[in-house]
């Protein structure tokens, strides 16, 4: 659906994005991330066509974006972090510019944008001026511009930079539709909570370079196969010395005391791991919790960015 | 491609500019102003003319004229201020994006805001326009001069946003914009005073007067300002000459904005090399057809000609090179390649100097077909080993100026076109100034020394080929090498890959 091939920007003084290697399925939600000014709008810039790459080519729905870019964006809905709206149109208004502007059929054209407008929650404010809509109603509405014409793909930069915490969680509900809806979506954020439970995949960047991008299930079976060890988190209750009883458990290190809970590094097997809450039990600590600690994508980014898998 | 009642462009200014409050706030000024002006008129004329009036008034002296007068100020210079903020505004709203990312292609997005950015000049002046007519009406103006008047008007106006339009999507704000249209509101006035040009070498220029051109219609004769001039040696009415100038400069400013309007900023370049390149046949076309020397057939008529051919001439050098820059990315791109051998020296995304030397050879042939055309009149110190003398140094300099306006394109300058013409500007200025502060001697016809070797004056001094201009041309030809060193170091070191926020985020 979104193939990136060699993809590549120079400045005169920088390389903005070097060589990018990504492809994208269809109904993928694919999370962007890395640090401000690792490349990740100048990717998105390229792969909705504002932007020409230096070499290598963007590909949406097998189109090119460069060579063939009307028939490109006839699949591509854009939005950026910060942005202006026609503040002396009506809200309906703004969305009929944009749905004539994807050339979609006429007659089609009245019921989307009623449809569109629902979906976002803007009905009350179907026929106000823009200028009077609060600044989420505005970016709300920029969410609806971009997929007036039910586009296949979605490129989103930063789309929650700047929202308040309920446009945020409207915003995520609405990508979240449109995730189930079949759309692909690709997200840039360096706000990693934005796309925890959301993105199916990632992509981490860093100095235009992608230094890890696949399904998120994936990654993280990967990270632990490769650090060998599991993170366990435990509570008790009971006397007995928890650090003591910890440590001496086959598979056990690193183990972290404070009050009644512990975490500590487990290297062994799953039977091993079944195990340990009747070995600790036996020596006088019955446990309440009990459990892996399942990395986040932020502690992903975290342990990626600091280059300890590269 | 959509009608333009059709282009969301147009239909989305329609919308916004023509509420009908507005619509009828804009419309009752226009006609009070309409009311007023005949108010003060109809009194002027019960003053000058105390008994009834038995033939009609002269054109000058009616309600029509002085209304047309009023429309074809505000008009041209209404349209050309709406344009001139159309792109510029958008892009700092960050709103241009999003057009460009939809599937209106340049076409549609252009005629889109050429017609709907003024639409309330439109809308208010058409009023007007109204109101004029049926005073010429009552005034036993002839209908066919007001209609060709507004055509001509129409045309005038199309003209100025379709270069309002281009200023705003090369420049980088809207401030700058206004800067500009603050420059060619005073430019304005030299449209009228270019029909001086009618007792020149290239009669045919004064066409960019529409004036001379319609006062025939209206039944008048200024001897000073001829209704018609020679094109390729046929007596054109000055109407069509008007008609041909507006359309055909038009056209290349179209072709300017098809080729970028959907381009990023630092992506836009006017044309082609080769399109550039049309360019400079084009205008040395139009000067070899507008060349006529019978009313001056003389020495100083044939110098004139030369002097105002090379300044012309000098002008297309110079828009070759700035429209054939090439991006810093695009350069290092073609520098690999190159190197590679996958392109050659001359690709569009090369130096831009090769170009202008083709630009060179071109204005040549027309300053020897000028010369030709002027066999039995020209002066016997310009002849064709003058003109190329002439012509190479007029390369030589803008070459030199435009490799360095490339070699700031280069650095880290924000902005290095404009400052690098800035930084361009001080030089001349500053070596004028030297230049006479410290002349001496100012020998018969010389230019004085210090303008000889730093900038092309000496190309005007037609009576002979001084050693100063010699000294000034191989001077300038080692500052081209060295700027070509430069460059090529420039374009041989390698980016580093690091954070791209600034530049993206840009």
């Amino acid at each position: 659906m979104i193939e990136l091939q060699n993809l590549r920007k120079e400045y005169p003084e920088v390389v903005a994005v070097n060589d990018l290697e990504v492809t994208i399925p269809q109904g993928e939600v694919y999370g962007l991330i890395g640090p401000n000014g690792a490349g990740k709008t100048s990717t998105i810039r390229m792969a909705c066509g504002l932007m020409t790459p230096t070499a290598g080519s963007a590909k949406v729905c097998g189109v090119d974006v460069h060579h063939q870019p009307e028939l490109a964006q006839r699949n591509i809905g854009y939005l950026s972090d910060f942005f202006s709206v026609y503040e002396d149109l009506k809200v309906w208004e703004y969305l009929d510019y944009f749905a004539h502007a994807y050339k979609m059929p006429e007659a089609s054209i009245k019921p989307r944008i009623d449809q569109v407008i629902a979906q976002v929650g803007l009905e009350v404010k179907h026929d106000a001026f823009i200028k009077g809509l609060s600044r989420g109603m505005k970016q709300r509405l920029g969410i609806a511009r971009a997929v007036i014409h039910k586009p296949k793909v979605l490129l989103l930069d930063e789309p929650a930079s700047g929202l308040d915490p309920k446009s945020r969680v409207d915003l995520r509900n609405l990508l979240l539709s449109l995730r189930d809806e079949g759309s692909t979506v690709l997200i840039s954020s360096h706000i990693l909570s934005e796309l925890e439970g959301f993105c199916t995949s990632i992509g981490v960047m860093e100095k235009g370079r992608m230094i890890r991008s696949g399904r998120i299930s994936q990654i993280l079976s990967d990270e632990t196969k490769e650090t060998q060890f599991r993170v366990i988190r435990a509570s008790w209750i009971g006397d007995g010395n928890a650090k003591a009883i910890f440590s001496a458990l086959p598979g056990v290190t690193d183990v972290l005391v404070k009050d009644k809970d512990a975490a500590f590094r487990f290297s062994g097997t799953d039977d091993a791991l079944a195990d340990i809450p009747l070995l600790v039990a036996s020596q006088g600590i019955k446990l309440l919790s009990f459990g892996e600690v399942k990395q986040t994508v932020e502690e992903i980014y975290l342990k990626l960015s600091k280059n300890e898998v590269m | 491609m959509v009608s333009l009642a059709r282009n969301p462009e147009f239909v989305r200014h329609l919308r916004a500019e023509m509420r009908p409050p507005r619509m009828l706030l804009s419309g009752g000024l226009a006609l009070l102003i309409c009311f007023l002006m005949q108010q003060g008129h109809s009194q002027w004329v019960a003053g000058a003319y105390p008994m009834n009036v038995p033939n009609p008034l002269p054109v000058t002296q009616t309600l029509y004229f002085w209304t047309l007068c009023v429309i074809a100020v505000v008009l041209p210079l209404w349209c050309l201020s709406s344009c001139l903020q159309a792109i510029a505004a958008e892009r700092q709203m960050k709103t241009y994006d999003f057009v460009r990312t939809t599937r209106l292609n340049s076409l549609e997005l252009m005629l889109g805001y050429v017609f709907g950015t003024p639409i309330m000049a439109y809308y208010t002046v058409g009023l007007a326009a109204v109101v004029a007519f049926f005073a010429g009406l009552k005034e036993h103006v002839p209908v066919s001069a007001m209609l060709l008047t507004f055509l001509m008007l129409a045309v005038l106006s199309i003209f100025a946003s379709l270069l309002g339009l281009l200023i705003s999507l090369v420049v980088e704000k809207p401030r700058a914009a206004g800067l500009l249209f603050v420059l060619l509101f005073f430019c304005w006035p030299m449209f009228a005073l270019g029909a001086a040009a009618g007792q020149s070498p290239f009669p045919g220029i004064s066409a960019f007067s529409v004036i001379p051109g319609l006062l025939p219609f209206y039944g008048a004769h200024d001897p000073s300002l001829p209704s018609s001039a020679p094109f390729f040696g046929v007596p054109t009415p000055s109407i069509i000459l008007s008609l041909l100038l507006y359309v055909t400069l038009g056209a290349w400013v179209v072709m300017g904005l098809l080729n970028n309007l959907k381009k990023e900023r630092e992506e836009i370049r006017l044309f082609s090399n080769k399109q550039a390149l049309a360019f400079s046949i084009y205008m040395n076309v139009l000067l070899v057809g507008f060349f006529h020397l019978s009313p001056l057939r003389t020495r100083t008529g044939y110098e004139a000609a030369v002097a105002i051919f090379l300044s012309l001439n000098m002008i297309a050098f110079y828009v070759t090179g700035l429209v054939t820059l090439t991006s810093a990315e695009r350069l290092k791109s073609w520098y690999r390649e190159y190197k590679n051998g996958h392109q050659g020296y001359l690709s569009n995304n090369g130096l831009p100097w090769p170009w202008i030397f083709i630009a060179g050879f071109i204005a040549y042939d027309g300053f020897a077909a000028i010369t030709l055309l002027a066999s039995d009149a020209r002066s016997p110190n310009v002849g064709f080993g003058t003109a190329a003398f002439a012509t190479l140094l007029l390369l030589v300099f803008a070459v030199r100026d435009i490799l360095f306006l490339q070699w700031c394109m280069l650095t880290r300058m924000k902005n290095p076109v404009s400052k690098g013409i800035g930084l361009l500007w001080l030089y001349y200025i500053a070596v004028v100034v030297l230049s006479s502060v410290f002349a001496r001697h100012n020998y018969a016809g010389n230019v004085p020394t210090g303008l000889a070797i730093f900038t092309p004056a000496a190309v005007f001094n037609t009576d002979k080929i001084q050693g100063d201009a010699i000294f000034g041309l191989v001077l300038q030809c080692l500052l081209i090498a060295g700027l070509l060193l430069l460059i090529n170091e420039r374009l041989a070191a390698r980016p580093k890959a690091m954070g791209a926020a600034a530049v993206a985020s840009s």
